[in-house]
């Protein structure tokens, strides 16, 4: 029943008509030019009315997008939010083409919103919702509008949306194909109601951002139709074309530009949702001529945890990392996809069999950030093109979330923003990253203040600050990440869950000796009252290190991994969220000293760390480096190296004989190569 | 008395616009960066000239002596603030630094925010070190739930000190609910820290700054107006010494970004920030309400930028959404004046990579090296050196000859890095380079107003600034707007504006309250406490207007609310019907005007007042009305423009090609001369491009008056999916 040949097929743009080329021929001297901005403005203007009328946190996080498709679904350009799903918009597009344009009982009509959530059929994972529109003209269809983001809950079997002990499919909420909620221009109320009560742990949220977003879409499919009166369809669809392909065209002549070669990397996930494990996924990535294949053969097989992604998702993560670093000043068209392919295995934990749980799946598919982090990276200091060199960030992206009748009386569910938002961006070549950067899949989005949180969820911020040793340590460091605690205030108690990963294995980012960045620990503290350790004055943890080091807040300190199932917090209670740095970029030995102190005065590393791992000696009153003794110290560290040293025969056996622990290798596969050996049952 | 005289000290020029009498003259002068005093004594002199009378006999007359400054902008990227410290709740010391994560793309073109691989923080104005934490929390319902912890505020207060602090800025969260640890901070400051030891060490708090909600912009907001308040004060204050000392005997006023002007001392330094552009949209406002035009869109181009903004219903009341002041987000009423990257200095070239694809801005020449037509070694082609090489900018008489333009360095700039790579001629390359500003600059201004809920086809373009009337015709088309009204003194129209505007102080206040509760559906009832709030407000304005001298009575008041439908991000900003409730029927009547508002702007298919409806803040304006200048209206003369023609020139033209185009004097042209395009008019600090298809007529207020011979084709907005949707 699932038509997993579309969703392959779907990202490539359809091959251009005779009609659409002769159209495209026709252009005058600067229509190009002038049109296709305006086309983004025109998406922009769809974009900028969802996010003023939503709600759901992800519209200021920047998980949301507004996209314009040719009339056979082919992304023509987009706003973003997150470059993911304006790669995923076309696969529901096509689906309608393909299994409702024709069908007597649904077709495809002026005034028509479809909407789905499906994620083989066009989102990452379910959270995703999206409103699609056609765009008519004289009976024609000319177009397409969708306009997506995501939103906190789903009406899974934990709150949330993203479901962390989900085994399958099942487990995960409302999974909706693309189906038509509306017809004349009009919503139909017994479709929203429906939602609502799928979505009954935050109905508010489901109404009022299903709503902006067929907003968004109509306002879209009315410009598109009033440049369509004025320059006729066969203007636009050269336009369309000449967009698409002209895209292609520039992505292959920098393709070229670059050094042939393959450039590898691997990375390991820690969970697979309810249990924590070890995950293998690789990349090669294979550069020649004008072409580049993405190979992420040899991943861990598929599992029965949410911890995993479907094709699709894993192919759209890989276009953000394109489309924000090696093709940044790129117009957004499928053309860009055009002279790339991808290898996913199926039955891997990149493309998991469809009756698989997948809603966590941008916590999977998210590897490839640090995956063509690095291995772009190579390419471009070999080729060089050294500007685009960043080894990105971590793999986790995500946030706690919460669930629960807020101080207003109002059910609320939605992730917690600003962790969200304060991921660590990777070293660059020539300088540190950026200290809590934002968030990887669409780092333009906001993190909210504190008083934005606290007026709409019921918590009390102890901190939110920086966390020190967090990025990459290295010549130049990654950004910092930044620990968060919220206390539980004025409601007797909440739900938390949390789908963030990486507490015992980080997804490496580092580059060229730099260091990869840290885990991200996650703690609470039970049976205590934050507010009468505070009304009674006195010292306070001001950060995670703190917290644990000199817990003055009484209870019982509970250290866990980030994946947390749902659970319940109450009054008085803390709960602690922290976010990792990027990773780091060259040797530690050649950071300058005097970079390494602004750091410890910055908090953005210990003395420990100055010490033990850049090897800087300084007066630890007047933070002034000794250099001498600096000196003496790094040239004895890099003797020390030679001496750790091993030819490479000698390294490589005894290195094989490395395993980690059966239990960590449960998910993993044959080790090392990760293939399957066991047989997953769904249920 | 009779003079008034308005000054808009601009980054290159200052401008001045005079009225004496029924005589109005105005002019401009380079800025001098180094002193801004001197260039505006310069162009008051300049002016005083022009009338034939002495300087001194000039400001002796003046009334009034109004100016809006740059200043704010010029320190900030100077980067020469004090050293300040910041106390900020112990825990949240990173705030500024963080800056909502994405600070690193606030104030950048969408160009480099999309470099990832590039993008940086921007220097803060208070580093790390100098961040202190200030043990003490105030919970969301204004309730202290943990006491400030006086011993570790001496402590690090102490810390501050040592390290070289010459004022203190003090940003506690909720502080605005309840401003009582940041009150008694400054107490302990004063004590502690007495100006006769060490001089002054002013306190800056936020609940007294912006008493707003979120700490952030809240922070930023306080940061900024310490940063830049002493030496704005000492600078402005240095201007006003200069002219009272050569006669000038009334207050010298400031303009503000929120719409109206204050004396200096009543002035923060936050509401200088883009005064200039806001004082061109007033001036819009005014003179669209001679008209009889309510729907107006402010339009200046310039060297570097072109500034967009909106009267509606005869009012400029847009306001920025998440105004950003250089690098940093603050939370201001700030009247709205969009800005792009597209002027007389913005750069062309070719996109190889991407079909050889035409790119024009946002990089500018600036005014160093400028375009290359200047000969002071910039080589790239800007849109003026495309005017220049289409015929239309005289090279002979740039800013009224002061700019002698070399046109076969435009000419070559255009060849080598346009024509050249496209294999067109120079003359294509010229025309696609002002065909790709110009539509760049009308599908901002569609933008501007689309989002705004209008349509762009319902308004009349004002065409302003040194290259505002060269290129509106051209900008009006992609807009597909029909009708331009362009003036003689475009060049210092903002300085013009200024003449148009009231005393106006603004007043805003953080106070969260259900119009239309979610969980109960029931309505407000509290009246109190909202009166309370517009009342405090009130008290404020009296006490400035009072300071100021002017009569309680005077003053008129405008309360507008920041409102939205329960759980949504972002607030709508709507004139409240009343100033005071006291039945349901003004909540039921509030409740109207929100959601009339917020269809009108979004869509009426968001209306969901099912989620409850809330007010966020307060925001009350207080308002002395100021005398206007008179338009004087002349007699109709004649339709022929002949005798204002100078001479004729090859000019290049899309449709028409290269055609011998006449060129008119600005100073020629009669009340009621009609010129058909294509044609030039030339005056002394800008050229008017009569398109063809355009004609252009002098009206009874010596302005132009262009109007396109035809209209674009309207499509059918779809109303039904939003009337049949049920809320």
């Amino acid at each position: 029943m699932f038509d997993l040949r579309l969703n392959e097929e779907g990202i490539k743009p359809v091959a251009p008509s005779d009609d659409e080329l002769e159209a495209m021929a026709e252009l005058a001297p600067g229509d190009y030019e002038i049109y296709s901005e305006m086309m983004t403005i025109i998406v922009q203007e769809g974009k900028e009315i969802m996010t003023k009328m939503g709600i759901s946190s992800m519209l200021h996080s920047g998980d949301s997008m507004a996209g314009l498709y040719t009339a056979a679904g082919d992304l023509v350009t987009t706003v973003c939010g997150t470059y993911l799903h304006c790669v995923t918009g076309q696969i529901p597009i096509k689906f309608i083409l393909k299994y409702w344009r024709d069908n007597p009982s649904v077709g495809v009509h002026a005034g028509d919103v479809f909407y789905c959530n499906e994620a083989i059929y066009g989102g990452i994972h379910n959270p995703d919702q999206f409103a699609i529109m056609p765009i008519f003209h004289e009976d024609e269809l000319i177009a397409w509008s969708v306009v997506g983001a995501h939103q906190s809950e789903t009406g899974g079997k934990e709150p949330g949306g993203e479901i962390t002990t989900a085994r399958t499919r099942h487990d995960e909420g409302m999974k909706l194909t693309p189906i038509r909620i509306g017809e004349r221009y009009m919503l139909r109320d017994d479709l929203l109601k429906m939602m609502e009560n799928f979505i009954s742990r935050a109905p508010r949220m489901q109404v009022t951002d299903v709503k902006a977003r067929v907003a968004a879409c109509d306002r879209i499919r009315v410009r598109v139709q009033e440049l369509a009166v004025k320059r006729g369809t066969r203007f636009l669809r050269g336009l369309f074309r000449k967009m698409i392909t002209e895209t292609a065209e520039g992505a292959r002549a920098r393709i070229r530009s670059w050094n042939d070669g393959i450039y590898r990397h691997v990375v390991f996930i820690d969970t697979t949702g309810f249990d924590a494990a070890l995950i293998r996924t690789p990349v090669a990535l294979i550069k020649r001529g004008d072409h580049i294949v993405i190979d992420l053969t040899g991943a861990s097989p598929e599992h029965e945890g949410a911890f995993q992604a479907l094709a699709p998702a894993v192919r759209a993560h890989c276009a953000v990392h394109l489309y924000q670093f090696p093709f940044h000043d790129f117009p957004i068209s499928a053309g860009m996809l055009e002279p790339i392919d991808f290898k996913v295995e199926h039955g891997t934990v990149l493309d998991p069999d469809p009756e698989a749980a997948i809603s966590c799946s941008p916590l999977t598919a998210s590897v490839t950030f640090p995956l063509l982090g690095v291995t772009f990276s190579k390419m471009m200091f070999d080729s060089p093109q050294r500007d685009l060199v960043c080894g990105f960030a971590a793999s986790n992206s995500a946030a706690p979330m919460i669930s629960c009748t807020n101080q207003h009386g109002v059910k609320v569910t939605d992730f917690m923003g600003y962790p969200l938002n304060a991921w660590g961006l990777s070293a660059r070549h020539d300088r540190d990253g950026v200290d809590v950067f934002g968030f990887p899949h669409g780092p333009w989005g906001k993190a909210p203040d504190v008083e934005d949180i606290e007026n709409e969820f019921p918590v009390l911020h102890l901190y939110q600050k920086m966390l020190p040793n967090t990025c990459g340590f290295g010549r130049h460091r990654g950004g910092a990440g930044a620990a968060i605690g919220y206390a539980i205030h004025h409601v007797p108690h909440t739900v938390w869950t949390s789908t963030c990963k990486e507490s015992k294995v980080p997804t490496h980012a580092g580059l060229f000796g730099g260091y990869s960045q840290t885990v991200v620990p996650a703690i609470r503290v039970v049976d205590t009252d934050v507010f009468q350790t505070l009304s009674e004055g006195g010292a306070v943890p001001t950060n995670d290190i703190e917290l644990l080091e000199h817990n003055t807040l009484g209870g019982r300190v509970i250290r866990e991994h980030q994946t947390r199932p749902a659970r319940v917090v109450h009054r008085g209670e803390l709960i602690c969220s922290s976010t990792q740095g990027g990773g780091g970029y060259g040797d530690v030995l050649e950071r300058e000293p005097e970079s390494v102190l602004v750091d410890v005065r910055n908090g953005i590393i210990t003395d420990w760390v100055a010490r033990n791992v850049y090897r800087v000696a300084y007066d630890p009153e007047l933070l002034i480096v000794d250099q001498d003794e600096t000196e003496r110290l790094r040239s004895q560290e890099r003797a020390a190296r030679l001496n750790r040293g091993r030819p490479w025969d000698e390294f490589h056996a005894g290195w094989n004989l490395l395993e980690p622990s059966d239990r960590a290798l449960t998910y993993y596969g044959t080790w090392p190569d990760a293939r399957p050996n066991r047989q997953v049952i769904r249920i | 008395m009779s003079s008034t005289i308005d000054v808009d000290i601009g980054g290159t020029f200052t401008d001045c616009y005079v009225t004496h009498g029924r005589e109005r003259v105005w002019c401009k002068t380079r800025t001098t960066t180094y002193d801004l005093s001197v260039g505006m004594n310069e162009t008051i002199e300049e002016a005083a000239g022009r009338l034939g009378i002495t300087t001194e006999e000039l400001l002796a007359d003046a009334a009034i002596i109004r100016y809006s400054t740059t200043l704010a902008m010029n320190r900030l990227i100077e980067h020469k603030g004090p050293k300040l410290g910041l106390l900020i709740t112990e825990g949240f010391e990173d705030t500024t630094l963080i800056g909502r994560a994405s600070q690193w793309s606030d104030g950048v073109p969408l160009k480099y925010q999309r470099n990832i691989a590039g993008v940086d923080r921007p220097e803060p104005l208070v580093p790390k070190e100098l961040i202190v934490g200030v043990r003490e929390r105030v919970d969301s319902r204004g309730e202290i739930v943990r006491p400030l912890d006086e011993r570790d505020l001496l402590a690090k207060l102490q810390y501050l000190v040592d390290a070289g602090v010459r004022g203190f800025v003090v940003s506690l969260l909720w502080s605005f609910l309840d401003p009582a640890h940041e009150r008694r901070i400054k107490e302990i400051i004063e004590e502690e820290y007495h100006a006769a030891f060490l001089g002054a060490m002013p306190v800056f708090l936020s609940s007294e700054v912006a008493p707003r909600i979120y700490e952030y912009p809240r922070t930023m907001m306080t940061i900024l107006n310490a940063y830049l308040h002493q030496s704005m004060y000492e600078e402005l204050s240095g201007i006003g010494d200069e002219l009272r000392d050569r006669g000038y005997r009334r207050p010298m006023m400031m303009i503000h970004n929120t719409g109206g002007m204050a004396s200096v001392l009543r002035t923060s330094a936050v509401n200088t920030y883009n005064g200039g552009p806001v004082a061109g949209l007033m001036g819009s406002a005014y003179i669209g309400g001679v008209y009889g035009y309510s729907n107006v869109v402010a339009t200046d181009m310039g060297g570097t930028s072109f500034d967009i903004g909106m009267v509606a219903a005869g009012s400029p009341r847009f306001y920025q959404f998440m105004p950003i002041i250089d690098r940093w987000v603050v939370d201001a009423t700030i009247v709205d004046c969009h800005s792009i990257g597209a002027g007389g200095g913005s750069i062309a070239g070719v996109n190889e990579l991407i079909a050889n694809r035409v790119e024009v801005g946002p990089e500018s020449a600036g005014s160093m090296p400028g375009p290359a037509a200047y000969n002071q070694g910039g080589t790239q082609p800007t849109v003026t050196d495309a005017d220049v090489v289409l015929g239309y900018v005289n090279p002979d008489n740039f800013h009224g000859g002061r700019i002698r333009l070399n046109p076969r360095r435009a000419e070559r700039a255009l060849r080598d890095h346009i024509a050249e790579p496209l294999g067109v001629s120079v003359n294509d390359a010229a025309l696609m380079v002002r065909r790709i500003v110009d539509a760049n600059m009308g599908q901002a201004i569609r933008r501007e107003t689309v989002l705004k809920g209008f349509d762009p086809r319902e308004f009349i373009l004002f065409a302003f600034g040194g290259a505002g009337p060269t290129h509106c015709c051209g900008y009006a088309r992609f807009a597909e707007m029909e009708k331009i009204v362009v003036f003689p003194f475009a060049p210092t129209f903002c300085a013009f504006g200024s003449s148009t505007m009231d005393v106006v102080h603004v007043y805003e206040r953080s106070h969260h309250l259900h119009v239309l509760h979610p969980a109960t559906g029931m309505y407000l009832d509290d009246y109190g406490s909202f009166n309370e709030t517009v009342r405090g407000l009130r008290e404020e304005a009296l006490r400035d207007f009072a300071g100021e001298g002017y009569d309680p009575a005077e003053v008129t008041y405008e309360l507008e609310l920041d409102m939205k439908f329960g759980g949504q991000l972002n607030v709508k900003r709507v004139s409240s019907p009343l100033l005071e409730l006291s039945t349901n029927a003004d909540v039921v009547a509030l409740r109207h005007a929100f959601e009339r508002e917020y269809g009108d702007a979004y869509s009426p298919l968001g209306l969901n007042p099912e989620a409850g409806i809330e007010i966020h803040n307060f925001v009350l304006r207080g308002r002395v009305a100021q005398r206007r200048p008179e338009l004087e209206r002349h007699e109709f003369v004649s339709e022929d423009p002949s005798p204002a023609l100078v001479s004729t020139r090859e000019a290049h033209w899309e449709d028409l090609g290269t055609v011998p185009t006449p060129v008119y004097s600005q100073e020629l042209i009669r009340c009621g001369n009609a010129i058909d395009g294509p044609a030039i008019i030339e005056a002394e600090d800008t050229t008017v491009v009569i398109e063809p298809g355009w004609r252009y007529t002098l009206d009874s207020y010596l302005n132009g008056v262009m109007e396109r011979r035809h209209g674009g084709a309207n499509a059918r907005p779809m109303a039904a999916l939003a009337e049949a949707t049920p809320d």
